[in-house]
């Protein structure tokens, strides 16, 4: 599950390579937001976060 | 004669994080040291900063461009620092071998840091982001650059940016096979999908 950010984020770099901007970033957002639910996934339980 | 400059700055900052997703990955292969789901977390953040600077390379440089590579960098520092505080308290052990006597993850916080800092040096010493001039020259959001753009430096995007691109493919590879489908475990000692 975690190799997924990286596999849109490699398609966001060939989308932008092939001058599709929109694309590109929007990739790039979707990617972020990964990171960042996988950083609450994996890495807040010993930190006790309520979300 | 400054487009060239910031041109030559933003392809030596992708070669950097480049450097740092090479080494962070040749530690990986040869010393066999399997990335933990933070590390693999900060590797992602590094790519997702790249990631700015390259469209940087292939675009021309942009405000919105610099905003994509702060916003991952202050993420990243987030993933790093909170793996900072997980081993800050003495005995509470560590994870890694540690490099010229700080860990991985100390150094990553660092990096974060620094490229926060390059941005701010590239932001001041650009300009044409503020000024709208990209807009002005033509770009657009899709189809083909203007024949001035695209001619100008190919090398010097072409390079930085291939590689960029093969490094985020075999970290997209190696997590792949050491993680799987799953979740990736705190501690891993071995790959998933291999004997």
């Amino acid at each position: 599950m975690m190799a997924l950010p990286f596999a849109t984020l490699l398609i966001g770099l060939i989308c932008a390579w092939r001058r599709h901007r929109r694309w590109a970033i929007g990739l790039w957002a979707i990617t972020l937001i990964l990171m960042i639910a996988l950083f609450l996934l994996h890495a807040t339980d010993p930190l006790d976060l309520q979300f | 004669m400054r487009d060239r400059s910031v041109r030559f700055l933003n392809a030596l900052a992708l070669l950097g994080i480049s450097a740092l997703l090479a080494f962070a990955f040749a530690d990986q292969i040869i010393f066999s040291d399997l990335p933990c789901p933070l590390c693999i977390l900060q590797r992602l953040g590094f790519a997702l900063a790249g990631f700015g600077f390259a469209l940087n390379l292939i675009w021309g440089t942009r405000s919105s461009h610099y905003a994509l590579i702060i916003f991952a960098s202050v993420i990243g520092a987030t993933v790093a620092g909170r793996q900072v505080l997980l081993h800050i308290v003495p005995g509470s052990g560590t994870y890694g071998e540690p490099l010229f006597g700080m860990h991985f993850y100390t150094w990553a916080f660092i990096a974060f840091t620094m490229i926060i800092i390059w941005c701010g040096l590239l932001l001041a010493i650009d300009r044409r982001p503020l000024s709208h001039g990209n807009a002005a020259s033509g770009l657009r959001e899709s189809g083909p650059l203007p024949q001035s753009v695209a001619a100008s430096g190919k090398w010097i995007t072409a390079l930085p940016v291939s590689i960029f691109a093969l490094l985020i493919g075999l970290n997209a590879l190696s997590t792949f096979v050491e993680c799987s489908t799953g979740i990736c475990p705190a501690d891993p000692s071995h790959y998933e999908l291999l004997p």
